[in-house]
């Protein structure tokens, strides 16, 4: 018997329980019925052993706390659908990894492709291209064993290849930074390069001239933070040295200042090599000569300091002094000038009193000048006066003027002998004017003679 | 503000064959250490001058200072003084 019919209580129709047609080897197969009911939409289901029970329908993965696939999974055009998520264990996501490495996720607003686990994220591929939603501009392309390349709405700006990188557009940053000798450089030719050389920073232009343009000022700073070159917008240029200015433009030249000595400093020639390379300073108008109105020049040839008018030196001061005209002469050079006063004493006499004795000597000559008193003197002794304020030369007599108050109408004159520091008074007939004659009276006297 | 007056002796020259020497004295005035004047009196020194003998009597240094004394002292050798002696008696009888 094959089949077990079951008569139902009414209706008159029957119920089946049939075994298959045939079984295998004449095997036995005992199958069990649960001992109660199952719940609603349960199936019955076997444990491989005979023993059925009730149990969740395959289908219903909506309640099934742990499905799995036997198999692989053939979605036969359908989609998998996963609702807005996150990485956490409640929320909807997609895992990889035995411990949850990679998560893809969409939160409602973004997207994400999470690899929070071990290892990197790595996307291998012929080529890896990332495209707008449309698929039709591309953002990045990742090339293998070519470039990598960045667009702007759909537009190539950055692009590497085997030497570098070439941005088309503009480059913005925070900074650039660039090590030992790499160069920023700019131009067709690279004209221009700025680098640091592992000591020394370098701007250097090998093409044209350099600007520096400013808005306003423009300031030169060394050794950290100290003024170097100060250029200032309408205004000056400012030269510094350690820090202090030295040298400012002006509205009507310019200007050098110091606190304390202060110097300007024309070196022409420094190597000393007797060429004829004079530091010059000019004083010029514009005429249409084109030559220096004035000038001030140091001569190394002839060691003379001169100044020029319209081209011919007028004076120039060497070793031997004032020089004219350029006269390079020694003894027409003027060397000297001093004024002051001195003290005539009578010689092997007695006292006199000095009123008033001044000198002036210009050159090799020397004026003196003398008012003075001679005390009550009986003495035959010349009326000579000595302490002249230079020596006379060995050159002869020098004569002079005088005048005294006794000796009346006989008119009286000065002679400074040579090689002495006397002063003489002679009575005109060349007899001597002695002491006695003067005493207690004035006398007067000048004379001009030359020194040694 | 404080003035002061100072005396330097600031030249003292050797010249000529009989080694007269000049002597420069400058009166320095200044205002606050900053000088304001530099006025000069000169006056010439000779070995000595002749007596009513004709000796040559040495000039008196005692009121001299010390600097100029000393240079005085070191230049006025015998042989000065008597070239210097010898040249003031052909004075006497060359005078005119």
């Amino acid at each position: 018997m094959s089949q077990i019919k079951l008569t139902a209580d009414s209706g008159g129709g029957t119920t089946s329980i049939k075994a298959p047609s045939s079984t295998t080897s004449n095997a036995d197969v005992v199958l069990k019925l649960p001992v109660a009911d199952g719940s609603a939409n349960q199936v019955l289901k076997t444990d491989g052993s005979g023993q059925l029970s009730f149990g969740s329908d395959i289908s219903d993965l909506v309640n099934d706390t742990s499905p799995q696939l036997g198999g692989d999974l053939d979605l036969n055009g359908s989609i998998i659908g996963v609702g807005d998520g996150g990485p956490n264990a409640n929320q909807e996501h997609i895992r990889f990894g035995n411990d949850g490495d990679l998560r893809i996720y969409h939160d409602g607003s973004d997207s994400y492709i999470n690899d929070t686990g071990t290892g990197h994220l790595n996307i291998t591929s012929s080529q890896v291209n990332i495209l707008n939603p449309a698929a039709n501009e591309a953002i990045a392309k990742f090339i293998p064993d070519g470039a990598v390349e960045l667009y702007h709405d759909n537009t190539k700006k950055f692009e590497t290849y085997a030497n570098g990188c070439t941005v088309t557009g503009n480059l913005n940053a925070s900074n650039v930074d660039l090590g030992d000798s790499a160069k920023a450089r700019f131009g067709g030719s690279n004209d221009l390069e700025i680098y640091h050389d592992g000591t020394n920073n370098v701007i250097l232009g090998s093409t044209g001239d350099l600007y520096q343009k400013s808005a306003d000022d423009m300031y030169f700073r060394v050794a950290g933070d100290e003024s170097g070159i100060n250029i200032i917008g309408d205004g000056a240029v400012e030269l510094y040295y350690d820090n202090s200015k030295k040298l400012a433009t002006t509205s009507s030249g310019v200007q050098i200042s110091h606190t304390g000595d202060c110097q300007l400093q024309l070196l022409a020639d420094s190597d000393n090599n007797g060429s004829n390379q004079w530091p010059h300073i000019q004083f010029r108008v514009d005429n249409t000569s084109g030559q220096a109105e004035a000038q001030i020049a140091y001569r190394q040839d002839n060691s003379v300091l001169k100044i020029d008018i319209a081209g011919t030196e007028k004076v120039g001061v060497n070793a031997n002094g004032l020089v004219f005209n350029g006269d390079t002469a020694a003894a027409n050079a003027l060397d000297d000038y001093e004024e002051g006063t001195w003290t005539p004493a009578l010689y092997n006499g007695t006292g006199i009193t000095v009123h008033s004795a001044s000198y002036t000597k210009v050159g090799n000559l020397c004026n003196v000048s003398a008012y003075v008193t001679i005390s009550s003197n009986s003495s035959s002794g010349m009326v000579k006066f000595n302490s002249l304020p230079f020596t006379a030369a060995n050159v002869g007599y020098s004569i002079g003027s005088a005048y005294t108050q006794s000796t009346g109408g006989t008119h009286v004159f000065s002679q400074i002998d040579s090689n002495s520091t006397n002063i003489i008074i002679y009575k005109t007939n060349g007899g001597t004017v002695y002491q006695s004659e003067l005493s207690g009276d004035y006398a007067l006297f000048s004379g001009t003679y030359r020194t040694t | 503000m404080a003035l002061t007056e100072s005396i330097e002796y600031d030249k003292i020259e050797v010249v000529g064959q009989y080694k007269h020497v000049q002597v420069r004295k400058a009166t320095v005035i200044k205002k606050d250490n900053k000088e304001l004047t530099r006025s000069f009196e000169r006056y010439t020194l000779n070995s000595g001058m002749l007596d009513a003998s004709d000796k040559l009597v040495d000039t008196d240094l005692s009121g001299e200072p010390a600097e100029v004394s000393a240079v005085c002292n070191a230049v006025w050798t015998t042989d000065v003084k008597a070239a210097w002696k010898a040249k003031l008696i052909a004075d006497k009888s060359s005078t005119p």
